[in-house]
């Protein structure tokens, strides 16, 4: 694990954030866009404005809450060698989640995704050995009113990896926990095991839509991770600084996490503040731009040393509608500064476009390179062998190393090995067929799908999500 | 005397002076330039400016918003005038956020610039039901709807919107124009609409399809 990680903000400017957060859920407050959890505000000691929404945290409670807050997180899966441990050193990986659409692996045409991608996606995630949470494409062949629910059952269906998910529709949530507790055996056993984890976010500036809410209380009760994603676009729903945003993003987190931590001491949460930035031209909100990157990188920070929580920061994420260059470049950056700021969960991986497109060979890329970030969150270690006190004297007699028994020792350790970059002669490399990365990464997504299989659901669980199919069809959808 | 008023009128409503836009627009009044010259070759012309502008990425969005916003308040001070005068505005246009979604900000950019270029906008603002549309299609005698969704789940929302109105009105009759970050020409053409990728082209496309 590296000695000393990455820190853009000083302990003086996390504390200034902090205060200003403070001073906001003071002087400003938040709108919260439901009666019930208006009152458990009061109830709790908050001030509301007359006639509006709007609530005032007092500082007490903030601190109250944060007592509570849990530094790990244990997100259970499937398969007992998916379990996950969130926030202890090392760095995990998940995939893009939430567009409709997919780069066609065929014909690289941009099309909507259906039911079969929807499996697929998951399946490649399920085979790669770097992304360690499943998030979803939405397919569009099935109905809008249960699509979010059809789409948790593509994924129990095809991977047995840690799921993260959001609600299309709020009427799905207790669908969701249901097809949770039929997968981990059982209402206890889903506190025990939770096998998802759920997203759900505030809207800026400064609300708190009646689906957070909801959501936060239902993932307290049952015992499910809950990850609470803010995203003002700096520039528009956001002040246009960094550190502005910055600041509503925390407001907007922190009450959240307050709100929660108050509902159900304890109750997982992990921070994920994703700030947007508006390129002012063309009023298009990005997402990988190297602004963005400083704020996840603070945000990380924030979490960290301010807040104590687990982090689950976009990692791998690009403006570039193709897997290109750019796509490279943006990537790289956005994944390297956070993980060295010492995120715990890296997400992106396979988005394109600002995370409007999925791309199963760019998710295979992504999947390299969060193998490559891992390895540089291990940094280098300095014990005796490690610093080859040995070997350095040697070498005078032997010329060169190759032989010694210290590099015989550590050949394997120590060295992660990517697969799909190009480490060879150029005459190799033209023998092979002169491919770039992406035909590389295009030929192991197919063979993946090709031969893959995950690990099949038990009959009766099969059935049992089924029936809970059938009956949200029947009693959501309409048509 | 007249034309440095115009082209003073051009310059604040450019810079997205409102004060001085609303005052020299009092003031062009008062020295007797019709209220049709001052829109056509005031407001609209500062207005075009800053289409261009925008459109090759010399001016940002806040920019846009300032100027309109200027436009607009002067727009206030003539429209009695002009609707005296019998003048009609190029077309009317209802835009809206389809159900389930309820992000503005590219909806609003493209209603401030088609009021800028002399269009009449009716906002039915987020989150809007079919039904809206086709109120106001009957209702206001639109004849060009926008339709604005930022997220992949709900553009699908567009394409069901549309059906609905094919049910109640002629769509020969009325055009759809779509847009939002999710959107692509494709998807516009494969549900009847039209798309343009940003607000300044969204003015030129709405051009077109009131002259249909």
């Amino acid at each position: 694990m590296i000695d000393q990680k990455l820190r853009i903000l000083s302990s003086e400017q996390i504390q200034t954030i902090h205060e200003n957060t403070l001073r906001v859920f003071d002087e400003v407050g938040i709108e919260v866009m439901h009666e019930d959890a208006c009152q458990m505000w009061v109830d709790w000691g908050a001030k509301r404005d007359s006639k509006s929404q709007r609530i005032h945290i007092p500082p007490t409670l903030v601190e109250n809450a944060l007592k509570e807050v849990k530094s790990q997180i244990f997100c259970g899966a499937r398969e007992e060698k998916n379990d996950l441990l969130i926030g202890k050193e090392r760095i995990y990986g998940r995939n893009g989640g939430g567009p409709g659409q997919v780069t066609d692996l065929v014909s690289g045409e941009l099309r909507n995704a259906t039911k079969e991608d929807a499996a697929n996606y998951a399946r490649l995630v399920d085979a790669l050995e770097n992304t360690h949470i499943a998030a979803p494409v939405y397919e569009q062949d099935s109905k809008p009113e249960t699509r979010d629910i059809h789409t948790l059952a593509w994924m129990f269906k095809n991977t047995s990896k840690h799921i993260n998910i959001r609600l299309l529709n709020p009427s799905s949530l207790p669908y969701f926990v249901r097809m949770a507790e039929i997968i981990a055996g059982g209402k206890n056993e889903l506190k025990k095991k939770p096998v998802i984890t759920m997203l759900e976010s505030p809207i800026s500036p400064l609300k708190h839509p009646a689906v957070l809410i909801d959501t936060i209380l239902t993932c307290g009760n049952h015992g499910v991770p809950l990850e609470i994603c803010s995203m003002p676009i700096a520039g528009a729903t956001g002040p246009i600084t960094l550190a502005g945003s910055l600041l509503m993003s925390n407001v907007e987190m922190l009450a959240a996490v307050v709100f929660g931590q108050l509902a159900y001491p304890g109750m997982p949460m992990i921070f994920a503040p994703r700030i947007m930035v508006m390129d002012m031209a063309s009023g298009y909100a990005l997402t990988g731009s190297m602004e963005n990157s400083l704020l996840v990188t603070a945000g990380v920070q924030l979490a960290k040393e301010a807040y104590h929580m687990p982090v689950n920061m976009h990692g791998p994420y690009t403006d570039s509608p193709i897997s290109d260059c750019q796509a490279g470049i943006e990537n790289t950056y956005f994944s390297l500064m956070p993980a060295m700021a010492g995120a715990d969960i890296l997400t992106g991986a396979g988005h394109l476009q600002g995370g409007l497109v999925i791309n199963f060979a760019q998710l295979v890329i992504d999947d390299e390179l969060i193998g490559m970030i891992n390895r540089a969150r291990e940094g280098l270690i300095f014990d005796e062998e490690m610093l080859g006190f040995n070997a350095v004297k040697d070498s005078i007699e032997t010329d060169n190393l190759l032989m010694h028994p210290h590099t015989i020792r550590h050949l394997r350790s120590n060295r992660y090995r990517p697969k799909l970059v190009t480490r060879t002669a150029r005459s190799n490399w033209q023998n092979e067929g002169s491919k770039t990365m992406q035909d590389r990464a295009i030929e192991k997504a197919k063979f993946i799908l090709e031969n893959h299989q995950p690990k099949p659901l038990d009959e009766d669980i099969k059935k049992g999500i089924e029936e809970l199919l059938l009956e949200a069809d029947n009693k959501l959808a309409t048509g | 005397m007249e034309k440095t008023e115009l082209i003073t009128l051009q310059n604040t409503i450019y810079e997205g002076d409102m004060e001085n836009s609303i005052s020299i627009t009092q003031h062009a009044l008062d020295i007797g330039i019709s209220a049709k010259t001052i829109l056509n070759d005031g407001l609209i012309k500062g207005m075009d400016k800053v289409g261009v502008e925008f459109k090759i990425g010399e001016l940002f969005l806040p920019e846009v918003l300032l100027a309109a916003r200027s436009m607009k308040a002067s727009m206030k001070i003539l429209k009695p005038l002009l609707i005296n005068s019998g003048f009609e505005s190029i077309g009317k246009v209802a835009l809206g956020t389809v159900e389930g979604d309820i992000h503005d900000i590219g909806k609003n950019l493209v209603g401030m610039m088609l009021e800028g270029s002399g269009f009449e906008v009716i906002d039915l603002g987020t989150n809007v039901p079919s039904d809206d549309f086709i109120d106001v299609i009957e209702k206001e005698n639109c004849t060009v709807i926008g339709m604005s969704a930022m997220l992949t789940t709900t553009m699908m929302m567009m394409k069901e919107t549309i059906f609905k109105i094919k049910e109640h009105v002629i769509l020969n009759k009325v055009k759809v124009m779509i847009g939002g970050a999710p959107v692509t020409p494709d998807f516009a053409t494969k549900i009847g609409a039209f798309y343009s990728p940003n607000a300044s082209e969204a003015v030129d496309l709405a051009k077109k399809l009131i002259a249909f």
